[in-house]
């Protein structure tokens, strides 16, 4: 008896329930939802842009290189060039230089600070490959 | 029908016709923010919830695979979306609880409310419906509004199927006590009786 009660509750919930109906939302509600959709999709669509351009990347390259040979062959006249601790001593000796500013640079110093610069791109280089991953889609 | 309908309408947005989107949040969009409101309890919040349910679907429909139906899927986002906005304003789910344990005349309540004009009766059931916690109302609408199997409703409240059998078990017996609560002698007299 209880049971049957419980199952016309049941049937009764139904019909009560479906004649309360759904909520409405506001009139503009597809339409702003539209909207948002469109919106993110062109902001989706702009494509991937490195903040240093390959060009720009070759640029830097090569006047690095070029600053190299001309420090080589600005020793060469010189000084024998066997190894290459005469380049680094050559960026840090350049009269002119020592000239202007009178800053004498002791060569253990020149090295810490190469290496220092070296291991700056290194880790601009790791941060920059861990960042993308982060944000990768 | 109304599935491969969706699926056709899914096909035509992935394949670059955003328009074809707007045929299925007009489709859904009355029970998403139905679904949306019964839990977060406000008109403002629900519409936003809402929004960022379709809005959610959208970049995700490349993931919807079709094993479930399309409605299921959106109402999962819907429903966990809303219970976010609870998390986030840190407002706690109200539970009500059953207070008495005496035994409810269901024919009694049935006989009065069938005994009503159609809008006082859904005045009742609606006021009745709000009594509810968030997690019940919703289980009540995707029930016995949408009538939902619950193996769909364990899918969208990511519930198991018995769990949700003894929810409904008790959320009857609720709207039973609450019910009776508001047809006292009074109310049936200020509501007026056939």
């Amino acid at each position: 008896m209880e049971e049957n009660n419980s199952n016309d509750f049941d049937i009764f919930l139904t019909k009560a329930i479906k004649e309360v109906g759904l909520e409405a939302p506001s009139e503009n509600f597809t339409n702003n939802i539209m909207a948002k959709v469109s919106l993110k999709e062109e902001t989706k669509i702009r494509p991937y842009e490195p903040l240093i351009s390959n060009v720009g990347w070759l640029f830097i390259l090569s006047s690095f290189a070029l600053v190299m040979l001309t420090m080589m062959f600005y020793q060469q006249d010189k000084e024998d060039i066997s190894s290459v601790t005469p380049i680094f001593d050559s960026i840090f000796n350049i009269k002119s230089v020592d000239a202007v500013f009178n800053i004498e640079i002791s060569e253990v110093t020149s090295y810490a600070v190469l290496g220092l610069v070296f291991f700056l791109y290194v880790q601009v280089y790791l941060v920059k490959k861990f960042r993308n991953k982060q944000f990768a889609v | 029908m109304s599935q491969q309908e969706d699926q056709y309408y899914i096909r035509k947005v992935l394949n670059g016709d955003d328009k074809a989107y707007s045929f299925l949040v007009e489709r859904y969009k009355h029970m998403v923010f139905t679904l949306a409101f019964k839990i977060v309890k406000n008109r403002e919040d629900a519409e936003e919830v809402a929004q960022d349910t379709f809005v959610k679907a959208y970049h995700s429909l490349d993931t919807f695979k079709g094993a479930s139906k399309f409605s299921t899927w959106l109402y999962k986002i819907a429903y966990f979306g809303a219970l976010d906005v609870l998390k986030k304003e840190k407002r706690r789910l109200i539970t009500t609880t059953i207070e008495n344990d005496h035994d409810i005349n269901l024919s009694e309540i049935m006989g009065v409310l069938d005994q009503f004009e159609i809008e006082n009766r859904t005045m009742i059931i609606k006021e009745s419906l709000n009594e509810l916690s968030a997690e019940d109302a919703t289980l009540v609408t995707l029930h016995y509004f949408e009538e939902l199997s619950l193996k769909e409703i364990s899918e969208v409240t990511d519930f198991s199927a018995n769990t949700i059998k003894v929810r409904l078990f008790r959320v009857r017996k609720k709207l039973a006590e609450i019910l009776e609560k508001k047809l006292t002698p009074e109310t049936i007299k200020s509501y007026g009786r056939k």
